[in-house]
């Protein structure tokens, strides 16, 4: 084999990236036009393609959960619990920050970041418009939450699904890996946001001003399909932290979860498909298959020579992943990062010899830097872009300068959360 | 393997044949339901699924040939040869029952069936009703074409997907095997028309009005058009010739769609809202139905006995050519011919045929899965669609009215086919 398809495949892949990172053409048009020239180059076969690079188990994942989350969606339920909480908080600033993060990030560990902003965030512009306070401080601190909840479990975000799905890990594995520092995570980031905004936070003089009554009536908009979504619902998060006990993947469960619903709700199965969002799949489809390629042509197992060669501690080496992948994530795309981290990483740990619970705080640290690192700037992960958009109707919109501004040091604050947890948890 | 394996498999795959032919429930839901039943309970194992059962060739064409077909028809560029014809016609009603007749025959071996009808039958209700004649006649002879013209390529139509994904049969293999058939049928189907509506050939038309408006304005997007006619003509060439490359006919589709979204200006979202998804998940499904009866060794056991009974190849391809030209006249051909396929591959392993020898076989089946869905209202999704739009005319196709032309015009189609095959293969 000459050096005509390392090479190809290496410029294949900077090639599609450049083209993501110029925004010129759509990320998926851009990720499936560069897979199609390795098939049509003829530096690997539709087959292997197919059976060995694209990986089932992340699309099927990923499919299972888009088709769940676009029946639930449709109940209205997400937008009750908002405005209950709205209720409840009764125009308490400091309560209603504690309340929608939290909300914020239990709800994003279990659907996609995207649908929870899109859900909570106009709740929350209201709730803080009636009581006449500045919402930025809210809409950073869901922002945040949104992806530092999604961090927590193996469905909650992308590079997530897609690091369980490869290496066969399990529901269980993330929440009892990520799920304690997560929580922290959590904690710190709604103290330093209530701290760097403390002046919107205080009361204001004189009696609390009589509230408009919080009407959830109609909200659910129907009531049966809620019922049957909430008990599949719970019978996949059974099924999930049982995974291993019952031999079947977090793939399986969520695309059988999936079609169950899909038969009982009686939604139209075409208004479901519809729903779903396949430009994502595709995305992900095109860059397995071009990294694949940088795979099969030998020139990722290069790289991971040279990342042993440099002869880093375990330690030394888990430290680099999580800083390196958390500033990547905040400036660029952390699909094609971890698309191409996952088998450059395996290769180091296998060279290095390390033992599966030795390799493990390897890959957390992946996932807490490409998760957590999405939090640095406006443009670090779609949730952000999301909330960026619905904040141009309130009185002061996001923009990059006054996002990044409080965000990246409470990144930056996190990812030192970050590495003395995994510090203190796999090396002391 | 557990012995309750075999029936429970075989349950799952009569339980989701009866109520997809029930249509109580939509069939991709069924098969959706039967698919995740055998992946629970492990009798086809998620791996195993993708990697074997389901079929990627025939889900990567298919959903090729989907995106460039939604970018093409965008263009306008097939309302603009039918209008064309309409007026090259200069109001003779032969000419335009003919001229209607070949693109259709012509556009449905590049689109897929309902495709084309959808871009047809608009424009003959517009030209009949300009001409002043009932359009009746037109339509039902346009759903005829629609899937003779499908059977001569490899993409025109899902049995000869699925069959050439299978059995590795390329875009040429079909031309040259269906395609000389297929002119006959088609020439003789074009000719049976004009003799089953002869009262339509009579009486005066108004031909002038035909003449009179401009078929440019048919074209929406002039640069899309370039790049799509482009992109479609090097696309064709290359399913010419794509076996001297390597290429499986998959990969051109694939490439082709990939590179023509790249160049437009459609957004991805929009391109595959219109992908039918249900179809596609509806194959995927029936991979794995079928995959539950090759795991448990059900297809193993049927092709023995079509094996044991069988005296001579010929009279299996009669029957095969026959049995499905039936079986699809009434039922949904896609869901026959993936049960066909594996079963068939089981019996020429036990006879031990060779690929040479196996071949007449595969062209049986899809010329009977193919055209025998002319034989009733009910046999191709083409022919639904079209009753669906003549109902908006005061002239509706019914069961009835269409059974009286469609079943002669089947039937001849076989008899046809059966002289054929015995004299291509066993002469």
């Amino acid at each position: 084999m000459g050096t005509f398809p390392q090479i190809a495949s290496i410029a294949v892949f900077a090639g599609v990236f450049a083209v993501i990172i110029s925004g010129r053409v759509e990320k998926s048009k851009a990720a499936v036009f560069g897979a199609a020239l390795i098939l049509a180059l003829r530096i690997c076969t539709l087959e292997e393609a197919w059976t060995q690079y694209i990986s089932f188990e992340t699309l099927g994942l990923l499919l299972g959960m888009m088709t769940l989350t676009a029946i639930v969606k449709h109940t209205g339920v997400f937008e009750f619990i908002a405005l209950k909480l709205d209720a409840l908080t009764r125009g308490r600033y400091g309560l209603i920050l504690v309340a929608f993060s939290a909300m914020t990030a239990l709800i994003s560990a279990f659907l996609d970041n995207v649908t929870t902003v899109l859900l909570i965030a106009p709740v929350a512009i209201e709730t803080v418009r009636k009581i006449k306070k500045n919402p930025m401080p809210l809409l950073i601190a869901i922002t945040m939450s949104s992806n530092i909840g999604g961090t927590a479990t193996i469905i909650g975000d992308p590079p997530n699904v897609m690091l369980g799905s490869v290496l066969h890990k399990s529901f269980l594995d993330f929440l009892v890996n990520l799920g304690p520092v997560v929580l922290l995570v959590l904690v710190v980031n709604v103290l330093y946001v209530r701290l760097v905004f403390r002046g919107h936070f205080e009361r204001g003089g004189g009696p609390p001003e009589a509230l408009p009554e919080v009407s959830t009536e109609g909200v659910i908009r129907d009531r049966a399909l809620l019922v049957k979504s909430l008990v599949v619902l719970g019978l996949t998060l059974v099924a999930f932290t049982l995974d291993q006990t019952l031999g079947v993947t977090p793939a399986l469960i969520s695309i059988c979860a999936a079609a169950l619903l899909a038969i009982i709700s009686g939604v139209d199965t075409r208004k479901i498909i519809a729903h779903v969002e396949w430009s994502e799949l595709l995305f992900f489809t095109g860059l397995f298959i071009i990294v694949g390629a940088l795979e099969a042509t030998g020139v990722i197992p290069a790289l991971a020579k040279l990342v042993v060669a440099a002869g880093a501690s375990p330690l030394l080496l888990t430290l680099i992943v999580l800083w390196a992948s958390a500033i990547f994530s905040s400036l660029l795309n952390n699909i094609p990062m971890m698309a191409a981290m996952i088998p450059l990483l395996g290769g180091a740990i296998n060279h290095l010899g390390l033992s599966a619970t030795a390799a493990a705080p390897l890959w957390w640290a992946l996932s807490l830097g490409a998760c957590l690192g999405g939090n640095g700037t406006l443009i670090g992960a779609s949730a952000n872009v999301i909330v960026g958009d619905l904040s141009q109707g309130t009185e002061s919109p996001l923009t990059f300068r006054s996002y990044t501004r409080v965000a990246f040091p409470g990144m930056l604050i996190s990812i030192v959360v970050c590495s003395i947890y995994l510090w203190v948890r796999y090396y002391l | 393997m557990n012995i309750y394996e075999p029936y429970f498999a075989s349950a799952i795959f009569v339980a989701a044949f009866a109520l997809i032919i029930s249509e109580k429930v939509h069939r991709t839901k069924v098969v959706a339901l039967g698919a995740a039943l055998l992946l629970v309970t492990g009798i086809v194992p998620l791996g195993d699924a993708w990697r074997e059962y389901i079929d990627f060739n025939t889900l990567g064409l298919l959903f090729g040939m989907m995106l460039i077909v939604n970018i093409t028809k965008r263009t306008g560029v097939f309302e603009f040869v039918a209008l064309k014809i309409a007026r090259w016609s200069g109001g003779s009603y032969l000419k335009i029952m003919v001229g209607f007749c070949v693109i259709t025959a012509v556009f449905s071996a590049f689109l897929d069936n309902v495709t084309t009808v959808l871009l047809i039958a608009p424009i003959t209700l517009y030209i009949a009703d300009l001409m002043g004649k009932s359009p009746r006649s037109l339509l039902i002879s346009e759903i005829l074409v629609s899937n003779i013209g499908g059977t001569s390529t490899l993409i025109g139509d899902p049995p000869n997907i699925l069959i050439g994904s299978a059995v590795g049969r390329g875009f040429a293999d079909f031309l040259t095997n269906l395609g000389p058939v297929i002119v006959v049928v088609l020439v003789i189907t074009i000719f049976y028309n004009r003799f089953a509506f002869r009262g339509d050939f009579v009486g005066v038309t108004n031909g002038h009005r035909i003449t009179g408006y401009d078929e440019k304005k048919a074209i929406h997007d002039k640069p899309l058009l370039v790049k799509s006619l482009v992109i479609l003509g090097l696309t064709i060439v290359a399913f010419m010739v794509h076996e001297l490359f390597g290429l499986p006919p998959a990969v051109v589709a694939l490439v082709a769609a990939a590179l023509l979204a790249f160049i437009t200006k459609p957004p991805v979202e929009e391109l595959l809202r219109e992908v039918e998804w249900p179809t596609l998940v509806f194959f995927a499904g029936l991979f794995v139905l079928v995959g539950g009866l090759q795991a448990t060794g059900v297809t193993d056991a049927l092709a023995g006995l079509i094996a044991d009974s069988t005296t001579s190849v010929m009279v299996l391809c009669l029957i095969v050519l026959w049995g499905s030209a039936i079986f699809s006249a009434f039922l949904d051909n896609i869901p026959f011919v993936a049960t066909m396929i594996p079963l068939l591959q089981g019996t020429v392993a036990q006879l031990g045929l060779t690929p040479a020898q196996a071949d007449p076989l595969w062209w049986s089946l899809a010329l009977g899965a193919c055209l025998g869905g002319n034989g009733t209202l009910v046999g191709a999704s083409a022919n639904v669609i079209v009753a669906g739009i003549s109902e908006r005319t005061r002239d509706p196709i019914t069961f009835r009215s269409y059974l009286k032309v469609g079943l002669p015009a089947m039937l001849i189609s076989m008899v046809i086919c059966s002289v054929y095959i015995y004299l291509r293969y066993f002469a």
